[in-house]
């Protein structure tokens, strides 16, 4: 296509959101904003327990209360509410019951037990307060050593152990060679490292907490379902089946989306209550979680121990890799299933060229609440590790800790590599990105600073980790293999108007990550228009097309896009066919000019799209045999993978007294192929690097022994303020994926990978020598107070 | 046994809401932020946690900022209330600060963009009043409320440009 000399190019320009006139004035729409005639408010008793057989319900109290319209325990409705089913079920996953409410015991504190509809929230909770359940309190399973103890108390009798499921690298396919084998590579290695790592339970706080509004059709079993989700059709198949209602009587509408992390990726009980209330009681329902319910009702993740084996040769080449880890998924499992846990092994060799590795994973169970989905999938579990470990190996080896980096990292004409884990890394100069990180002026600030500190007797540190992050999730052809019972394609329509403007309706749910946007700078590019003149909607089952994935796994720039451009590329050929006809030209010499579609140096001017699309609405003067209309649809499904990847640099200062640590300068490098937006692309890093710093120092959701939850506000949910911000300098570079239409890769997940490792990388080089080895986040100050005192 | 709700009668509530007068009859346990939401339409103030630590739900109350998730209602009896929607020039044009906010990728998810505003247009007005404010005074003050999204950068560009542009220099 030529190109649009005259007019400017949108896509990797810094476009401001599109959401922002509305957003500052308050006219963001979320689902708690809307409200129905006649609707109700759903709440939920949750049990008070960790682990109880339920031996009554009386809700008879709650029943006769002014103002309550329905209440249901889980006996009552076991049979009206089908099981739900898991969005990523591995071979060989063991079950729970699926249902939303629990049925004969309770498994973690907070697992909705009964579900109350009132004339309001106040009134609903009031109700809670009525209902009297008498439990026989079981011993509770709170972590790894009681829940595979010998003879452990279990949490679903039927399973016969704690353990959901396990998995194991390498893959060993029949009718391929043997992989090698990675305990040979260990006995013969010049120097083994080996540590256990634990990476602590967290949870994605979105601002917006969950909510989802239900409006009944009085014309028959037919929903409106309004809902915080990033997945609008994945939540409508799941809720059909059940329901046992069609797909097509569900409509499911996500508005604006006050953050989601992949927290709200999946189906939770609440949101087949609603719906269920909505349909027994015929009129609307609502459910808007309640922050101090979040703690114990919304999915956390992470939770995971690995046991790490590293061998070097003399050179500091690694020769083999071995992993033992447990992923504590709390009780019932999620739809998610052991899903990170499983991206935690299949990703742990990262950015290196490992040659052998043998990993085995246990997802185990526990009296916490259910593990789901958080920015990172896995792979904060599996980095932090990794980039640990090398750091611990850098000094064995007396090689220093970059350089080892370098000598490990996937050479750059490698591509696309194939890892021992079986994954393929589409694309990359890792070594290039590492490079130019050491050489920013920034990096030699930092060290600078940490020497000149150290002199005054203060405790600076400086450390670093690489990452790649999994991205542009993914070929259908390869998710029955492991598990995901969704295709992995997006869909894009595009529509020119009878105007000429253009519609393009995505199938990505916006939720912060600015996709509306970037789609839109596409489009305009794709058809040389104005950015005004293009509308993106999004986000309604009625008119998004089907996708097998929504947003999540970083996807919507790489396989979004390529969708659209698969949309844009359908159009284009059959403006060009109608401006042919117009011109009486040749179908070949027609093209995409600065103002129409026409012939090129022809001395006659392009057709307007808008003539082109009046002509094709208006349908009598086309092409012989031509459909009229402007509407198409464009599908994508990626060939493979694509991985982002970067680089973090930390100083960070230690308080002796205090144990505090202070985050001063950050040094983030970063490629993800194609930036549709580079300003979208920056604050999706920082934002995420923040979530990684406070991965490294402050979350945590902790449990007592008695499987209760420490955490249930934010109070005692420590998140990242203003006050925690280092200096940041912030660099990019671009290797495109060849593996989108686009080039991009994505990019949410990538600033919350490496920074945990990076800043306790730089924690330990701020500690004396001598201190003990940190091997576990979040690092609170009682942990640095213990490793100044362990030296001395 | 009385049940929470025979607490007590249903009170009224008369207070001026972006210049307009607004009255609501609640009950006395009602929070301001719900007769805003709920009564009043005025959706753009948002609740996060109702417990006063988010700040999602920030107003200014007598030009002061408050948390409207933990002002009773009848409390706010007699007062102005400003929200998110009363921040325009009256024009209907959008002030500097939320023009900031635009240029300056303050938001992603915009969840939190309601309270930040509010907050940040209190700092703007005592800094017209004569207070001066260091970068660092400012990441003090923004961390009243919470935001999951941007990592504050963004935020703490808007607001510096605001103040810049009003005249009034952040000191470094
Ligand atoms: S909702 Fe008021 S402070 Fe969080
Ligand atoms: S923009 Fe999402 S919470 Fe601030």
């Amino acid at each position: 296509m030529t190109a649009q000399a005259e007019r400017p190019t949108y896509v990797g320009a810094r476009i401001p959101s599109r959401n922002g006139a509305r957003f500052v004035r308050g006219a963001g729409r979320y689902v708690d904003d809307i409200h129905l005639p006649r609707e109700a408010t759903l709440a939920v008793l949750r049990s008070p327990h960790a682990h109880a057989r339920i031996v009554s319900i009386d809700t008879s109290r709650a029943a006769a209360l002014d103002g309550v319209l329905a209440v249901a325990t889980g006996a009552e409705l076991f049979e009206r509410i089908g099981p739900q089913s898991y969005l990523w079920d591995l071979p060989g996953q063991k079950v729970g019951h699926g249902r939303p409410l629990a049925v004969e015991k309770v498994r973690h504190v907070g697992e909705p037990v009964v579900a109350v509809v009132a004339r309001d929230q106040y009134v609903a909770e009031d109700a809670l307060e009525l209902i009297d359940v008498v439990y026989e309190p079981l011993p509770p399973v709170v972590d790894f050593d009681a829940a595979l103890a010998e003879d452990p108390v279990l949490l679903h009798e039927e399973w016969g152990d704690n353990i959901q499921v396990r998995s194991a690298w390498p893959v060993v396919i029949p009718g391929l060679p043997e992989p090698p084998d990675a305990g040979a590579a260990l006995d013969g290695a010049h120097v083994v490292v080996s540590e256990t790592f634990d990476v602590a339970r967290m949870t994605a706080t979105s601002m917006e907490t969950r909510g989802i509004v239900c409006d009944y059709s009085p014309g028959g079993p037919s929903l409106t379902i309004y809902s915080s989700t990033q997945s609008p059709h994945q939540i409508r198949q799941g809720l059909a089946a059940m329901l046992g209602l069609a797909e097509n009587q569900i409509r499911v509408i996500a508005p604006d989306v006050g953050g989601a992390f992949g927290m709200k990726a999946v189906v939770y009980p609440e949101d087949a209550l609603a719906p269920y209330f909505a349909l027994q009681l015929r009129r609307p329902v609502r459910f808007v979680e309640q922050r101090d319910e979040s703690f114990v009702a919304s999915t956390p993740s992470r939770a995971q121990r690995m046991q790490l084996e590293l061998g070097f040769d003399a050179e500091g080449h690694i020769v083999g890799l071995r992993s033992r880890y447990l992923i504590d998924l709390g009780s019932a499992p999620s739809t998610c299933g052991a899903g990170t846990g499983w991206a935690t092994g299949a990703l742990l060799c990262g950015p290196y060229a490992v040659p052998a590795v043998d990993i085995q994973a246990s997802a185990v169970v526990t009296n916490k609440s259910p593990l789901g989905a958080f920015r990172g999938f896995g792979q904060p579990e599996a980095n932090f590790p990794m980039e640990r470990l090398l750091d611990i190996a850098a000094r064995r080896l007396s090689i220093d800790p970059v350089e080892l980096r370098r000598r490990n990292l996937v050479p750059a004409d490698a591509f696309p590599y194939t890892n021992a884990a079986g994954m393929l890394l589409d694309s990359g100069n890792y070594a290039a990105l590492l490079d130019l990180a050491v050489s920013r002026p920034a990096y030699a600030e930092a060290l600078a600073e940490r020497d000149a500190a150290r002199a005054e007797g203060r405790h600076v540190g400086l450390g670093i980790a690489f990452y790649n992050e999994c991205t542009n999730f993914g070929p259908s052809g390869v998710f029955p293999l492991i598990g995901i019972t969704q295709g992995g394609w997006d869909a894009t329509t595009v529509a020119v108007e009878p105007d000429g403007k253009i519609r393009v309706t995505i199938s990505q749910t916006p939720m912060g990550q600015g996709v509306e946007t970037a789609l839109a700078q596409q489009a305009a590019d794709a058809f040389g228009v104005d950015l005004a003149d293009v509308t993106v909607h999004f986000g309604d089952t009625a008119s998004s097309h089907y996708t097998g994935y929504a947003s999540g796994a970083s996807r919507a720039a790489g396989i979004g896009g390529s969708s659209l451009l698969v949309a844009a590329g359908k159009a284009k050929e059959k403006l060009r066919a109608i401006a042919a006809h117009l011109l009486e030209a040749n179908e070949a010499d027609v093209d995409l000019l600065p103002g129409g579609f026409g012939v090129p140096n022809s001395g006659v001017d392009p057709i307007p799209l808008a003539r082109i699309a009046a002509a094709a609405y208006q349908g009598g003067n086309l092409p012989e045999g031509m459909e009229p209309g402007l509407e198409f649809l464009g599908a994508f499904d990626p060939m493979a993978l694509a991985f982002s990847y970067g680089v973090v640099v930390a100083l960070v200062e230690l308080d002796p007294g205090t144990g505090q640590v202070t985050v001063r300068r950050l040094i983030v490098g970063h490629d993800c192929g194609n930036q549709l937006n580079p300003a979208i692309v920056e604050n999706q890093v920082i934002g995420g690097v923040v979530q990684g710093l406070s991965t490294a120092l402050l979350e945590e959701l902790p449990y007592d022994a008695d499987g209760r939850p420490l955490a249930l506000s934010l109070r005692d949910y420590p998140l990242p303020a203003p006050t925690d911000l280092p200096e940041f300098d912030l660099f990019h570079t671009v290797t495109p994926t060849p593996f989108t239409l686009n080039g991009a890769k994505g990019v949410g997940e990538s600033g919350v990978i490496a920074a945990p490792a990076a800043i306790v990388n730089a924690i330990q080089d701020a500690l004396p020598a001598g201190a003990p080895e940190i091997t576990a986040i979040p690092v609170r100050p009682e942990r640095i107070l213990d490793a100044f005192g362990a030296q001395a | 046994m009385s049940t929470p709700t025979d607490l007590a009668a249903d009170q009224l509530v008369r207070l001026r809401v972006n210049g307009e007068p607004l009255t609501a009859v609640v009950e006395p346990r009602t929070n301001l932020a719900d007769v805003l939401r709920e009564q009043a339409g005025l959706t753009g103030t948002h609740t996060s946690c109702h417990q006063g630590w988010c700040g999602a739900c920030t107003v200014l109350i007598d030009g002061c900022s408050a948390r409207s998730c933990l002002t009773l209602a009848v409390a706010a009896t007699d007062t102005e209330v400003t929200t998110v929607e009363g921040l325009g020039e009256p024009d209907g044009s959008l002030t500097a600060l939320q023009e900031a906010f635009v240029e300056h990728f303050a938001f992603q998810c915009g969840f939190c963009t309601p309270g930040f505003l509010v907050l940040a247009t209190e700092i703007l007005d005592e800094a017209r009043a004569g207070t001066t404010f260091t970068r660092d005074d400012l990441a003090q003050r923004l961390a009243a409320n919470v935001c999951r999204c941007t990592g504050y950068v963004g935020i703490l560009n808007a607001v510096e440009a605001a103040l810049a542009a009003q005249g009034t220099e952040v000191r470094s």
